[in-house]
């Protein structure tokens, strides 16, 4: 098709802008509307972009101005990918111009024809087990500097230094490790640390509760915007979800759901049922369960009280192996109070899962094909009785 | 001379003093008190010194040439030393507030504890043990599950006051109901307060979410982590005004030693003098849990290791407290910030840790001297 080649350099800057911020707009909202500039890969031009990025110098604004031609609003042919990539490239050789702050974004875009990466010099600090798990899934972990406590899996990530409880934090202690990101949830505190953090010059992004089945997407792409590599995490995400939904695909055709009830146990007498709006009923619901509790009216964590227990009356019960393994095993388990009086102590039907597979994180969709699988195995022994 | 009341004649004798031998108290006796530039010149080098090191030390290793660079440029005085930003964040943002919090808050404690002795005549009163601090722990998780922590800066340390301040008066009538204040019904009605506070606590967090979860399990832990200016300038003022106002109470104190009675005949309006000290304690502690969160042993061991030195005089009994506070509360913080860095130990942890033993030694210290009574 023949690209008009008539578009002053000016005009190339404003709409290489434009590109970039589509293409963060595409990157961070998923599935966003394409915007109208169109791009096709020019090897030579691409290459130009490269070294020109190497160098990581300033570029004179004029220097894109030898590509705008694809800029021009009429040709829509191309493939979103393509698109996203050459609006990377000048988005990013716009934003060299710009001062130093913006420079690791920008590289981080740069070389999106091969591949994207994390920006040189990136330290990380993630402070939850499902944000440093993620972190882990998209091959950032070398960005890495610490940890918090919950972040256990995968086991590489206990060698990281640990920074104890993240409500907790030691803001020297975490400054001392020179981050340039920390990512954290709505727990990391306390909140003056913040601040501290803040006016220390470190980026901070702390995740909102998910709790829904599309949490891990959202997860994954807000920390890969975080990182600077929004089409890896795209490409994470959509993983996921389309092992998700083979994971799914056996519990919508479950006649009777089995009513699971996840129990959280830690030593020292710590036992709570779960109920509406909690991580567990998501993976139940995902796997042809249905969650006891939330169907009987409790909402969020409550703890668990023998006669409630036998009320709500669970057929299987779901617990967490680190909190399985403090009570002694299932004989533990079925020795508190009220947990033999139900149909799942009577059976002794429980399902142990590892601890960090219930964040809805990158492995969800194993979760959730675990606890289909045990789901469909206790089925079919109450239905052989 | 003859114009001045009895409590301005007893203000001006110096315990030393002969003439003022007669109207102290009998358990005084035997008392020989250093002299008191030493003493002074002492608490004070010991506080300059914990200050220097508490800004020098941290997780994050900031050379101590910068660090007088960074402050002085604060102080408006440019000596040419070069440090980076974030050098000069560690400095000022986080370091210097979270000095400035924990000597304010040591102090508070320190001298509200000797106070609140003096003012029970019982050496157990400690705004922790009596639940003064319990009550403000409590009334900072009203404040913020019911969104009251958000009405401006004041309002967190002023809620904390009011829930302290309320507590106190509650023992102190609850104690004073026949007469005079009784050691086992004191502490054993601190003992009932504080397992009514600590269950009506859990219940606020039963229903919090995660942000007020985090605000209020940092309260329940104690912790200056996180101690910004601007806490510094809401709580600090209150607490300033505490500890002058206690520390002007000596005096009245080493009176109401005597007994209320004694104490009134002896010129001393007794209800209102009891009122201020009341007050002020619960305006020192409050506003030190609000943004410390519950930091205990400090009011208790601060004037008995004091008493040691200076003797019960409360005239220097409370402003010696006060410093002595200062310095456990940098001591211990410094502990907290350092010990187990990366991570961060609960200053409540570690008050307790340092506390306990020290308690233990002053007691068996006491009991065979025999002389253990305000």
């Amino acid at each position: 098709m023949g690209l008009p080649v008539s578009l002053r350099g000016g005009l190339g800057v404003l709409v290489g802008l434009l590109a970039g911020a589509a293409l963060l707009a595409a990157g961070c909202g998923g599935d966003g509307p394409q915007t109208g500039a169109q791009a096709i890969a020019e090897p030579p031009q691409a290459a130009e972009t490269e070294r020109q990025q190497d160098d990581a110098e300033p570029e004179p604004q004029q220097e894109p101005a030898a590509e705008p031609q694809q800029q021009d609003g009429a040709a829509a042919e191309d493939d979103g990918e393509t698109d996203s990539a050459e609006a990377a490239q000048q988005g990013a050789q716009q934003q060299t111009a710009e001062p130093l702050q913006v420079a690791s974004q920008q590289q981080q875009q740069s070389g999106a024809e091969e591949e994207e990466r994390v920006a040189e010099g990136t330290r990380l600090i993630t402070l939850f087990g499902d944000i440093t798990e993620i972190v882990y899934a998209l091959g950032a972990e070398e960005h890495l500097v610490a940890r918090d406590a919950s972040s256990i899996y995968p086991a590489e990530a206990e060698t990281l230094p640990n920074l104890g409880f993240a409500g907790t934090l030691n803001v020297e202690a975490v400054l001392a490790l020179e981050p340039t990101l920390v990512i954290g949830t709505q727990l990391t505190g306390p909140a003056g640390v913040l601040e501290q953090l803040q006016d220390a010059g470190v980026e901070v992004l702390l995740l909102d509760a998910m709790r829904e089945i599309d949490a891990p997407r959202r997860k994954i792409q807000a920390i890969g915007a975080a990182l600077g590599i929004p089409r890896t995490a795209a490409a994470l995400a959509d993983d996921v979800e389309r092992r998700l939904a083979e994971a799914t695909a056996g519990a919508e055709a479950v006649e009777r759901p089995l009513r699971v009830l996840h129990v959280y146990i830690r030593r020292g007498g710590v036992q709570l049922v779960s109920g509406e709006g909690n991580e567990a009923q998501t993976i139940i619901e995902a796997a042809g369960g249905i969650d006891a509790a939330a169907e009987t009216g409790i909402v969020g964590w409550e703890s668990l009280t023998p006669e409630a227990l036998v009320a709500i009356d669970p057929e299987v019960y779901l617990v967490m192996d680190r909190g399985l393994e403090a009570i002694g095993g299932v004989e533990g388990l079925l020795a508190i109070p009220g947990m033999t009086e139900t149909r799942a102590g009577r059976g002794q039907y429980v399902v142990s899962m590892p601890d960090l597979e219930l964040l809805l994180g990158p492995r969800l969709p194993e979760a959730v094909a675990e606890l289909s699988a045990a789901l469909r195995a206790i089925e079919a022994e109450i239905g052989s009785e | 001379m003859a114009s001045k009341g009895p409590l301005a004649r007893i203000r001006e004798q110096r315990p030393e003093s002969a003439a003022a031998a007669e109207t102290r108290p009998a358990h005084w006796a035997g008392w020989t008190a250093l002299p008191e530039p030493l003493i002074w010149g002492a608490l004070a080098a010991g506080l300059l010194c914990l200050v220097l090191v508490n800004l020098a030390l941290g997780a994050f290793d900031v050379e101590p040439l910068r660090i007088i660079g960074v402050l002085f440029d604060k102080l408006g005085i440019d000596l040419g030393i070069e440090y980076t930003a974030r050098e000069e964040a560690v400095v000022w943002v986080i370091r210097t507030p979270r000095m400035a919090m924990a000597a304010l808050v040591g102090a508070g404690l320190g001298i509200s504890g000797a106070a609140l002795q003096g003012l029970f005549r019982n050496p157990l009163a400690d705004p922790g043990l009596i639940g003064v601090s319990s009550g403000a722990g409590f009334a900072v998780a009203l404040a913020v599950v019911l969104g009251i922590s958000g009405w401006g800066l004041f309002a967190q340390p002023l809620a904390a006051f009011v829930g302290g301040l309320v507590l106190t008066l509650l023992i102190y009538a609850f104690a004073r109901r026949s007469g005079r204040a009784q050691m086992a019904t004191m502490l054993l009605a601190g003992i009932a307060i504080n397992a009514l506070l600590g269950a009506a606590i859990s219940f606020i967090l039963s229903f919090s979410d995660n942000e007020e979860l985090r605000d209020i399990v940092f309260w329940l832990l104690g912790s200056l982590a996180g101690s910004l200016w601007d806490y510094v300038y809401s709580a600090g003022p209150l607490i300033l005004i505490a500890v002058i106002v206690l520390a002007r109470q000596g005096a009245a104190l080493n009176l109401l030693s005597l007994g209320d009675a004694e104490a009134r005949h002896l010129g001393l309006r007794v209800q209102r003098t009891q009122l201020l000290i009341v007050v002020a304690a619960a305006l020192a502690t409050g506003a030190g849990v609000a943004v410390a969160g519950v930091v205990g042993f400090i009011g208790l061991i601060a004037p008995h290791m004091v008493r040691l030195v200076v003797g019960p005089d409360h005239r220097r009994l409370l402003p010696a407290s006060a410093l002595a506070g200062a310095m456990l509360v940098l001591g211990a913080d410094l502990g907290a910030r350092t010990i187990a860095a990366p991570a961060e130990l609960p200053l409540g942890v570690l008050t307790a840790v340092i506390g306990t033993p020290l308690f233990l030694f002053l007691i068996d210290r006491a009991r065979r001297s025999l002389a253990m009574s305000v």
